[in-house]
């Protein structure tokens, strides 16, 4: 009885001594990032929700005005300029996802089957990914102001470019948009090249003993080979209706015609009154959420069964 | 081995390369077009050309214009410079005003420099510990943290912005400091702990085990074995997160506003009174040049890294 | 790869640490000497220099300034630091009435009730507008005090070559109907009537100025102060938008705007070339060239023009110009470009009262003409009704057209505290509201951009938009 009695205490000791280190160690490697992410995202975002019960003062608000900053922002969607802002944003949703991605898709197919030059576009496109976005667009609007290349080139035809990125002439969104998908595929070829790259050449081979013709190819291989990575890009490119903010600031500044979401949350915050921009963020995230989820879900629904 | 050998080996390992993917496309089966194809593959081509020019064209207009003298280029900015100077290049590098915070093109660099390579150098060493932690560890907690990195990867935070200047100018008087940039960065749960999670679990802990028989501690293990094990995903990651560091303009904007970086700097810098377009023009190339250099040197690795770490999420 | 990483590192290695000590080397403030931030702008920086030069030997307290185009973006992180980098800060555009609300500027009412170094009460050296706009009640402690010190009186309209007009014997117009006669003279003498810029860094505004003449001229003061608030018919906020109503309250900047289509809008041939997309720098050299006869700017127009065309001296005489009446019976009126600039202290300032100090001397009759010549043209915000400029006008031409608008027009601001506009700080709600100004537009396609098409949609967002501008404002 008591031999046990302390054979078990020896045996915890020597577990006990044994475990330490290693506990220490477990401790040691996770304690900064735990840190780190506690402040920053639990921090962060329980944070923000107490600055939507806040006022602009960032006292709380009257129990009986609680949901004052929540009311605003929905009350604030029947405005027109506030209704442009969130349609502005949505605009992106399409750009990236039904615009850019597809034409990617189709540039990466050609360079996939090993166009002449094919490496050589594929880095190129690739550039303005390792370019920060501030010389791109100095770059892009340089080119159509006056003293750029192509204001010339337009003056023959008696437009004039140094107005487009100017409010009030209807070609400031497109230049925006222009810019967006110029700048963005880069890298959803690179990615999907890269996806392409991982299809079993002998599938492809054989098909193509099979006499099966290109546009085939790429509907009933290609895509359903590179889904993964299309998901992937389509989920990101949702994600650019609350991301973009910078090209459009910076290549017409804030007017009512390209501002988005992620613009006014830029905007705002870098002012006093807190409460506005992370309301209206948490709304977005509600309503952001179950629709990129189940987006998410519904994408990997299709071809599910591809794995390799 | 001179600088000389060395470009030549790089533009002879080029062309090899350039004759096997030109040998493929001559000899491979998949490759061989016919007809219509054929006709397909020209007109891509050219339209992918087109593509390529409007990328490097803008760019090149820019260099090229940025030798040119104040006046030559306000009468013509279309044509080759007649007269070449460097005039502008030297004004841009000394150039400072309020507007960039009275800061040179070269300190907004070093800046750039400190801030990329800290902040890569930090977060994916912390990515590395916490995700070499919670693959290979048992202990209690580890499936809530690991589930918890998940849950908030899925959900798309918008708007944390407000919240994140506020706690860190009042609660963690952060702001406008080095330091609050590096943590800010150093985040240990973002896309690159999933990446080194799932190298790291699939790494064979038989090695490991050895060590351990042979009474190394968990620390040596970890720096001595494990970590060089998981050097190919960690360049991987490196990369990737370099390349986003250095051109980050929100954070340094926001967070660091009395010392720009060269991606805040520039816009800064733009907006300040310069005397001629021609300024920012070689500003503007000065910071392109290096960019290009690495890039086009490290263009595949770049590249190859960013589809493992871009496909991962 | 290895051997790269290997040559490559010593030199990141470098880099970072060149980096790092480039980016070291902060300076510390000097305590006791006076810190300026002003807008880097039309007026130079000439005028700072001098007068910080006259206020240090007067007092002997050491004065630093700085000129940054980027402030009104600065001043807050300034204002809500522990310790502000700089004690006084003048520009446009600057939100004070905001910082005000949250404490962050010091209280003034001691330069107000103060006397300034000629023994001049401060008061009576502030125009009376000056004083009522720089006083504000704030949310915070719920008191009135003088938060800030209007900058200039300035004045906008035509700048003209006076020279070009005397060699061609053009009369100085007087109305708005001599105005048109004389524009098509102008250009029957293929000069340009007027030389603007519509593109780029956009100027178009500044055809508001005489616009707002006309306007105030057709208005009447009252009505225009009235307008001013943003109040709606029954007196509230919330039904602001009245005041863009076509056919009511707003009808006479219609109509000023209906004098601008029929002689600017519809005449092409009356602007440089493709105006509504030149650049300042082309539509100044235009200008400065004897090309075009006039140019629609604000007082800061000598001083702005001759720094674009490298400092070089006018070769003729410029002047401003008395805005033509649109009755020859009425008066002249000058809308105080620049009224609502402000000079504001930081409350986390260590050197409150030094900046006060140096705030009553601004109002020194000695500040007052070195401005005015340094900065050439520009008038500060006081009475110079008892400082003697008569040396300075017959040295500078410009200067003395100023002097006369300035003393021999009906003044008048639009500037008001009105809540909608302080709650909005962002957006431009008077008159041309979300900041949409259709000069050019206009230019480009006049049928589509005629006065009743314009005000129309105007009025329409002034409408759909106002009740977000009253949420934003908090006002009911």
């Amino acid at each position: 009885m008591s031999t046990a009695v302390v054979n078990n205490k020896r045996e915890n000791k020597a577990r006990r001594r044994f475990i330490k280190p290693t506990t220490i160690f477990i401790i040691l490697m996770l304690l900064y990032p735990c840190l780190q992410f506690a402040i920053m995202w639990f921090g962060v975002n329980i944070n923000s929700i107490l600055l939507t019960f806040k006022d602009r003062y960032l006292e709380w608000l009257p129990i009986d005005s609680l949901f004052k900053n929540y009311v605003n922002v929905f009350e604030k969607m029947s405005i027109p300029a506030t209704k442009q802002m969130y349609l502005n944003s949505l605009v992106y949703l399409v750009l990236n996802c039904f615009i850019t991605l597809p034409v990617s898709l189709f540039f990466a197919y050609f360079i996939f089957k090993k166009i002449y030059m094919g490496g050589v576009f594929k880095v190129v496109y690739y550039l303005p990914s390792v370019l920060p976005t501030v010389i791109l667009t100095l770059v892009y609007s340089s080119m159509f102001n006056t003293g750029g290349l192509l204001y010339p080139l337009f003056a023959k035809f008696g437009i004039n470019t140094a107005n487009f990125f100017v409010q009030g002439t209807g070609i400031e969104k497109w230049m925006v948009w222009i810019f967006c998908f110029w700048t963005g595929i880069g890298y959803d070829v690179m990615l999907l090249t890269a996806g392409m790259a991982r299809i079993p050449n002998d599938l492809l081979e054989s098909a193509k003993m099979d006499g099966v013709s290109p546009i085939k190819e790429f509907f009933h291989i290609i895509i359903p080979l590179t889904w993964p990575t299309i998901t992937t890009l389509f989920i990101f490119g949702m994600m650019g209706v609350f991301g973009t903010y910078l090209q459009p600031m910076l290549l017409t500044g804030t007017i009512d015609s390209t501002k988005t979401i992620g613009l006014q949350i830029f905007n705002d915050s870098q002012g006093s009154a807190l409460n506005n921009p992370a309301t209206m963020g948490l709304v977005c995230t509600l309503i952001a959420t179950p629709i990129v989820l189940g987006v998410r879900a519904l994408l990997n629904h299709f071809f599910k069964e591809v794995n390799f | 081995m001179s600088i000389s050998t060395s470009i030549k080996k790089f533009f002879r390992k080029k062309r090899d390369e350039a004759r096997q993917v030109d040998y493929e496309r001559k000899n491979n089966v998949l490759y061989k077009r016919h007809g219509g194809e054929k006709v397909l593959f020209v007109v891509m081509f050219i339209i992918c050309f087109i593509f390529m020019v409007s990328y490097i064209f803008p760019f090149v207009w820019v260099a090229i214009n940025s030798f040119k003298t104040a006046s030559e280029y306000s009468k013509d900015f279309i044509s080759i410079p007649k007269e070449w100077t460097l005039e502008n290049f030297i004004t841009a590098w000394k150039f400072s005003s309020s507007e960039t915070n009275h800061k040179t093109i070269s300190q907004m660099l070093g800046m750039s420099v400190i801030l990329a390579f800290s902040g890569t150098l930090v977060t994916v060493f912390v990515s590395s510990c916490a995700a070499y932690v919670v693959a290979k560890y048992e202990f209690p907690g580890r499936n809530l943290i690991f589930g918890i990195v998940i849950f908030t990867m899925i959900i798309p935070i918008v708007g944390s912005l407000p919240s994140q200047i506020q706690l860190m100018k009042e609660v963690l008087h952060l702001n406008d400091t080095i330091l609050g940039m590096i943590f800010l960065y150093s985040g240990g749960f973002g896309m690159n702990f999933m990446l080194l999670y799932s190298f790291f679990k699939n790494l064979s802990w038989t090695y490991i085990e050895a060590a351990k028989i042979d009474g190394a501690s968990d620390f040596r293990i970890f720096f001595s074995i494990s970590l060089p094990m998981a050097r190919g995903p960690i360049v991987a990651i490196s990369v990737i997160t370099l390349i986003g560091l250095w051109n980050d303009y929100m954070t340094p904007k926001i967070f660091l506003p009395s010392r720009p970086t060269i991606a805040v700097g520039l816009d800064l810098m733009a907006k300040s009174s310069l005397d001629s377009k021609t300024i920012l023009f070689a500003a503007i190339t000065l910071t392109i040049i290096p960019i290009v250099i690495v890039f086009s040197i490290f263009s595949k690795t770049i590249m190859e890294n960013t589809s493992v770490g871009g496909l991962k999420g | 790869m290895k051997k790269n990483a290997k040559k490559i590192l010593p030199i990141i290695g470098l880099m970072v640490l060149s980096g790092a000590l480039a980016a070291c080397g902060e300076d510390d403030r000097e305590p006791g000497v006076l810190s300026i931030m002003f807008y880097n702008g039309g007026y130079g920086d000439e005028w700072v220099k001098e007068i910080a030069d006259a206020y240090a030997a007067e007092s002997g307290n050491m004065v630093d300034y700085v000129a940054d185009s980027t402030i009104a973006s600065k001043v807050e992180a300034q204002l809500t630091s522990k310790n502000s980098e700089y004690d006084i800060f003048i520009s446009h555009d600057l939100n004070w009435q905001s910082y005000a609300n949250r404490g962050l500027l010091a209280n003034l009412d001691d330069v107000y009730n103060g006397e300034t170094i000629d023994g001049d009460k401060f008061m009576d050296r502030v125009l009376p507008n000056a004083a009522q706009l720089s006083y504000f009640k704030s949310d915070k402690d719920g008191e009135a005090h003088y938060y800030k010190v209007c900058l200039t009186q300035g004045a906008g309209g035509f700048v003209y070559n006076a020279d070009l007009f005397k060699e061609h014997g053009w009369e100085v117009p007087t109305t708005y109907a001599e105005l048109t006669s004389l524009c098509a003279e102008i250009a029957e003498a293929n000069i340009i009537p007027f030389a603007w810029a519509g593109g780029g860094d956009t100027r178009d505004y500044y055809w508001d100025y005489p616009l707002y003449e006309w306007w105030a001229e057709l208005d009447g003061l009252d009505n225009l102060k009235t307008w001013s608030e943003l109040k709606g018919k029954d007196g509230t906020y919330a039904n602001g938008f009245d005041n863009f109503d076509p056919d009511g309250k707003f009808k006479n900047f219609k109509q000023a705007y209906k004098m601008w289509y029929d002689l600017v809008g519809t005449h092409p041939e009356y602007s440089n070339e493709n105006a509504q997309g030149a650049t300042l720098d082309s539509a100044q050299y235009l200008f400065y060239s004897g090309q075009a006869a006039m140019i629609p700017y604000g007082q800061w127009a000598k001083h702005e023009i001759k720094k674009s065309q490298g400092n070089k001296e006018f070769n003729f005489e410029v002047r401003m110009m008395k805005t033509p009446r649109v009755n020859a019976t009425s008066d002249y009126y000058n809308f105080m470009v620049g009224f609502g600039d402000s000079m504001i202290v930081a409350k986390n300032s260590p050197n409150i009262e030094i900046a006060k100090d140096f705030l009553k001397f601004m109002a020194s009759k000695l500040a007052c003409r070195t401005f005015v010549e340094k900065a050439q043209g520009p008038f500060l915000a006081f009475d110079y009704s008892d400082i003697d400029m008569s040396d300075l006008c017959a040295k500078d031409s410009y200067v003395d057209s100023m002097y006369k608008i300035l003393t021999e027009t009906k003044n008048f601001t639009l500037s008001s505290n009105s809540p909608i506009i302080t709650g909005n700080s962002d957006i431009d709600i008077q008159p041309w509201i979300g900041n949409n100004r259709y000069y050019k537009s206009c230019m480009a396609n006049p049928s589509e951009n005629t006065p009743d098409l314009v005000f129309e949609k105007v009025y329409n967002y002034a409408r759909d938009n106002w009740r977000g501008y009253c949420l934003n404002a908090e006002v009911e």
